[in-house]
């Protein structure tokens, strides 16, 4: 009940946004949508703490603890987004006539597409079939497509064409390994039932090894193209770069922990057929490989949204590296990453958004002295600088320091290490860079004071977590992450 | 369910498969593999696509013969369906996104015509020799070979890597698409029939918002060619 709920939620939204009369009504279906949906999936997370699990629509919907975590975070991403999108787009379209004609057409467009990509993002954790899990996870790309291209220049059209073709091939590979997974369900089940988790997870002992773990590469490589693992990032940045702020905000916190999502599920199933030492393996060396892409490319960043999303591959890398170390304290680490990263990535987002709009450029070099120009964007910049680099006592330091000593003491310290060298050079080039914006003197042709207030309020939301969730964690969302962990075969001792 | 009959011959070997549904799939799957090659050897965009129309009906007959021989009424739905989008929808609306463009064939494609043949036929035989493991014996029809859905999708992928022409490289995806499908029916017969209406209802949407764009990047280009596409760097 709940969970149809949730979905129902964006499609009338989007709906409503279609018909809506004016740019008024355009926001305030969106406000408060996403404020509905966040509460929604806040007591469709709680049921499946209560529970261990929760389904609806005869069993189509299927939410455990995995699921429910990374719902918040779609929902919770989705509601900041909204409101930084709102303040956004009113300065952005200042000079167009927003009340009726083109400018109008143009706002409509971007709230009906917004509101299906969050339904999207959202059936994915929701889908009890692993074909509906693909058929969400495409559809993401379709929904999301045109609100990357949405300012229509060549380079935002460029970045949409990259995205759509390389995102496409990634997902047809993740087909091929749905495919395959379900070949070894037939074998064991009969032909009869339909891919869903509820039935597959039971005899997942049972699934042809050879066939699983040749669909478990298919799956990583497929759904890692979405989540931005290197080598097959390379629509990435470009997506990131060009898109309106809030979008990038929610590409880069909330769509690529949906793709991870993918890989998770399949890496629960694949589990107990191959043990952990195959699945290990391959996650740790994309894992390490995204991590070495992005330190390279970080050092080369001019664009500063090229610079966070850069940051995105290295925190995809680490999320992963943490499944890949494993016991309870290398995936509690990873899930705990999860949340970090979306909140902390999206406020970087709405503040580079808010640095965009009052200086126009998206060069690092043409920035400086945002602190004096805009005081609070510029202390978000900082505080989330330091926590997306992995300082203490900000949220991500939490995670990745349970990730680390879960290497050491799981054995992989070669691994670990590595890891620790790459996110200390990391830790360099983007604070090297941000301190540049931040300080420094302000120009003296821009006027001061901040862009958007509907902004601020979403940086100060997501600000709330980055610091909150360093300093604790509340005893709901700890049970919450222990039973994910033990989705992933992560048990606490 | 319908397949239930299906299953236990699977499981017990039984019967073998009737010799005319394993001639009928082995003729229909060499003519898939065919349309593949036709689709690279095309010099014209409008004769790629239509060598992706015929290749999606013979697509369409092996999801409906091997329907037949297992009595699996999904199968004829999904032949149906594929026929209805795939021959009919998706190739009204390349044609149409053809028709719009300046440029209707590769002008300087980064491999030429028979070089590129000469390349799908080496990833044919790659193909057909790292194939064969992966599917379990005790699989009742297993035809068209998983070899020939395989080699579809690397004649895609490199299609899709090797032609700069937008619609060409949308046609490679396609192409990876099918190679999927005919992988579906020959090793499990076809996804759990939500799921291939799904699918398809995917490949739609994304056909009509990739020929969208590619009308949006002429405009803005002044050609479909996307290796004018490279403003965005590192």
């Amino acid at each position: 009940m709940v969970l149809s709920l949730l979905l129902l939620i964006p499609l009338l939204a989007s709906g409503l946004c279609f018909i809506a009369p004016g740019r008024r009504s355009l926001e305030l279906v969106t406000g408060i949508s996403t404020l509905l949906t966040l509460i929604v999936a806040g007591v469709a997370a709680s049921q499946v703490v209560a529970q261990g699990h929760s389904s609806g629509l005869a069993s189509w919907l299927y939410a455990d603890a995995l699921s429910a975590l990374t719902l918040l975070v779609v929902a919770f991403v989705t509601f900041t987004a909204a409101l930084s999108s709102i303040g956004y787009l009113r300065e952005d379209m200042r000079e167009q006539d927003t009340t009726r004609g083109e400018g109008l057409r143009h706002l409509r467009r971007y709230y009906v597409l917004f509101h299906l990509f969050a339904f999207s993002m959202l059936v994915v954790p929701l889908s009890n079939s692993l074909g509906v899990l693909w058929i969400a996870i495409e559809g993401t790309t379709l929904a999301s497509l045109f609100l990357v291209s949405f300012y229509g220049t060549g380079e935002a059209l460029e970045a949409a064409w990259k995205y759509v073709i390389v995102g496409s091939v990634g997902i047809a590979l993740a087909l091929f390994g749905t495919i395959l997974a379900y070949y070894s369900a037939v074998q064991v089940l009969g032909a009869s039932y339909d891919l869903n988790w509820s039935v597959l997870a039971p005899v997942a002992a049972r699934l042809n090894p050879g066939v699983m773990r040749l669909a478990f590469l298919f799956v990583v490589v497929g759904y890692g193209t979405k989540a931005g693992l290197a080598p097959m990032h390379t629509w990435l940045p470009d997506a990131h770069s060009e898109a309106p702020s809030p979008i990038s905000a929610l590409l880069s916190g909330v769509l690529l922990s949906c793709a991870l999502y993918g890989i998770l599920r399949f890496y629960a199933l694949a589990l107990p057929s191959l043990g952990r030492a195959y699945p290990s393996l391959l996650l740790l060396a994309f894992g390490l490989l995204s991590l070495l892409v992005a330190t390279l490319l970080i050092f080369r960043q001019r664009d500063y949204k090229r610079l966070l999303a850069y940051s995105s591959i290295e925190h995809m890398g680490i999320i992963v590296i943490g499944v890949a170390f494993g016991g309870a304290l290398g995936i509690y680490g990873a899930l705990l990453q999860v949340i970090n990263h979306a909140v902390t990535k999206s406020l970087m987002f709405f503040a580079s958004g808010q640095v965009l709009l009052k200086y126009e450029t998206k060069e690092i070099s043409r920035v400086s002295g945002v602190i004096k120009l805009m005081p609070i964007t510029g202390c978000m910049l900082v505080i989330g600088g330091l926590a997306l680099a992995g300082s203490p006592p900000f949220s991500l330091f939490i995670s990745e320091f349970s990730i680390f000593s879960a290497g050491f003491r799981q054995g992989y310290l070669p691994a670990a290490i590595a890891m620790l060298a790459l996110v200390a050079l990391i830790f360099v080039g983007l604070l090297f860079r941000l301190n540049r914006m931040v300080f420094g003197r302000a120009p003296e042709a821009v006027k001061p004071g901040e862009v958007s207030y509907l902004n601020v309020v979403a940086m100060g939301l997501s600000v709330l977590l980055v610091v909150g969730l360093g300093v604790f964690i509340p005893t709901p969302l700890n049970d919450l992450l222990h039973q994910a962990a033990a989705v992933l075969g992560g048990v606490r001792r | 369910m319908v397949l239930s009959a299906v299953v236990s011959l699977m499981n017990t070997h039984i019967a073998a498969p009737p010799a005319l549904a394993v001639q009928t799939l082995q003729v229909l799957g060499a003519l898939l593999l065919l349309t593949a090659f036709a689709t690279v050897a095309a010099r014209l965009l409008s004769g790629a696509i239509q060598s992706y129309v015929i290749q999606s009906l013979v697509l369409a007959l092996i999801a409906a013969v091997v329907g037949y021989f297992t009595h699996s009424v999904d199968l004829y739905l999904v032949a149906v369906l594929t026929v209805i989008v795939k021959c009919g929808a998706i190739a009204w609306i390349l044609r149409n996104a053809a028709r719009r463009l300046h440029l209707q064939r590769e002008l300087r494609p980064y491999l030429n015509i028979p070089a590129s043949l000469l390349v799908c036929a080496a990833l044919t035989l790659l193909a057909f020799f790292s194939s064969p493991a992966v599917v379990a014996p005790g699989t009742f029809l297993n035809e068209p070979k998983l070899s020939i859905s395989i080699a579809m999708v690397l004649i895609g992928l490199f299609l899709l890597s090797s032609r700069r022409h937008a619609i060409a490289q949308v046609i490679g995806l396609l192409t990876i698409e099918n190679g999927l499908f005919s992988g579906a029916i020959a090793i499990a017969y076809g996804m759990p029939l939500i799921v291939e209406f799904g699918i398809l209802f995917d490949i739609l949407v994304a056909v009509i918002v990739m020929s969208l764009l590619v009308t949006l990047i002429q405009r803005e280009f002044v050609t479909a060619d996307t290796a004018d596409l490279r403003r965005l760097r590192g």
